[in-house]
């Protein structure tokens, strides 16, 4: 199938088209449905160039490009305050600080979570090509939330009450980021086990960006999601632990405790929140954690480079539930002298056999 | 989807009544407001009438919602009791109809806050 017959397919987003599904009249209905299933096919072949364009995902192997240092972030933080998005362009790559403390720590966090993927991965940002890499900061009206919209993040002052500026935790940042890398890489669905594991990775992922950051080895590290965000006099260290999950607050104004499983005994099943992507997610983030802390020293050397293995695996499904990644974790682990068997050990810990 | 958040019935009187849950986003966290047209001031309880009909008119059909590639997005439910009638529109807040986001802002500014737990929610855990 071709796509250059409609050459202006990839620039409608998939949203506006899901849209026009919904909403349109019969005519604009085929037409997007169409249009949605050529984007879906060119996607997929996108896919399959990248892993023919990229003849090993191995760790331990020297990148394939010559000189690593050469990779370098292109990032545009925007100020949404206007009400519209993205908003005003307030700080492109390589321009000074804005004095703005959130267009300055988007693009702080930015570049950190660029250097981690490119320096440890070698992987050149969101879609491993060197995609722009574009926030938004001060969105919408006391919003408490940070979210990846398919195209890029956007970040929330808070409410004020419970929650801060979204843009003050590192580890939120990198999570965010690390939704756009799912999204081209194991392409996780976001329902069910499959969206925990997609909520898990970006949580593993931005802690890790955080604790290389620190200098903080697994050890030291206090394994927080989000402890930056919930003002004073919330009841709550964070909005997640993932060493003990389930216990990071407690508040009514919060729904009251902590409503994380830590082991499969417990796994939450709901309609809400996706299938309890937030929720669930609790168990593959234990899993990671006592797999770090058993292996020891930095967590990003080791079980870093095998989650990230995991998640660029091609084999892994994009509907794949906890055990199916815990394979591929515990595959993965093999280049490691004796991580195989803390990975193994780690997940049998949150009741997820493999 | 049949479940119904309103938290202690239907309404007494003829007044509309608006529950607003807001679930997902990157905390994870249920929230429920509930507007009442009798809690409200004169101005807040017309906008309330006006925008229960405009979402009522606005339905997004049920299951008929596309995934979408949006992570740690906020999902809205607005359970809308008029005249002794109940029902119920669910969105993505990135795709919610106008008067849905709306009636959440309403019920952020005005609302009283419910327990999501007490309102029908599934509680987590």
């Amino acid at each position: 199938m071709t796509v250059s017959f409609r050459p202006g397919c990839s620039v409608v987003p998939p949203y506006v088209l899901e849209a026009i599904v919904r909403h349109g009249t019969a005519q604009q209905r085929d037409w997007a449905l169409s249009t949605l299933a050529l984007d879906t096919s060119f996607r997929m072949t996108r896919a399959q160039a990248l892993l023919l364009a990229t003849p090993t995902r191995s760790v331990g192997v020297l990148p394939a490009r010559a000189a690593a240092a050469a990779l370098a972030p292109r990032r545009t933080v925007y100020d949404a305050s206007g009400g519209e998005l993205p908003g005003r362009p307030a700080r492109a790559e390589g321009a000074g600080p804005t004095g703005d403390g959130s267009v300055d720590r988007a693009y702080d966090g930015l570049g950190e979570t660029y250097d981690f993927y490119a320096t440890l991965f070698d992987r050149d940002s969101i879609d491993g090509r060197g995609m722009a890499l574009l926030a938004s900061v001060h969105v919408g009206d006391h919003w408490d939330n940070a979210q990846w919209d398919g195209e890029q993040m956007q970040f929330g002052d808070g409410d004020g009450e419970i929650f801060g500026d979204f843009t003050a935790a590192l580890d939120v940042i990198g999570h965010e980021l690390t939704h756009g890398v799912t999204q081209y890489e194991a392409q996780l669905v976001y329902q069910g086990q499959s969206g925990a594991l997609n909520e898990s990775v970006s949580d593993v992922f931005g802690v890790l960006v955080k604790q290389r950051a620190l200098g903080q080895s697994a050890e030291e590290a206090d394994w927080l999601v989000g402890a930056e965000l919930l003002l004073p006099g919330v009841q709550g260290m964070a909005l997640r632990s993932m060493a003990q999950p389930g216990t990071a607050y407690d508040d009514e104004r919060l729904g009251g405790r902590d409503p994380q499983p830590a082991h499969m005994d417990d796994y939450v099943q709901t309609l809400s929140d996706n299938g309890g992507v937030h929720v669930n997610s609790g168990i593959p983030n234990r899993a990671f954690y006592l797999a770090a802390t058993a292996i020891g020293g930095n967590a990003w050397e080791v079980a870093g480079r095998v989650w990230y293995a995991a998640l660029t695996d091609p084999g892994l499904s994009s509907t794949a539930r906890f055990p199916v990644f815990a394979q591929a974790t515990v595959r993965a682990a093999a280049a490691y002298e004796g991580a195989a068997e803390a990975v193994r050990a780690a997940w049998q810990g949150v009741g997820v056999a493999v | 989807m049949t479940e119904h958040p309103g938290s202690g019935g239907p309404a007494a009187g003829p007044g509309v009544r608006v529950v607003v849950r807001r679930t997902g986003g990157f905390a994870g966290v249920a929230r429920v407001w509930t507007l009442a047209e009798a809690d409200l001031g004169p101005e807040e309880a017309g906008r309330l009438r006006a925008l229960a009909d405009e979402a009522a008119s606005a339905q997004v059909l049920p299951g008929d919602r596309a995934p979408g590639r949006t992570a740690d997005g906020f999902e809205i439910e607005v359970v809308l009791e008029r005249g002794g009638a109940r029902e119920t529109v669910r969105a993505a807040e990135h795709d919610a109809p106008v008067p849905v986001r709306a009636l959440l802002d309403l019920a952020r500014a005005s609302g009283t806050r419910g327990d999501p737990f007490d309102a029908g929610g599934a509680r987590p855990g």
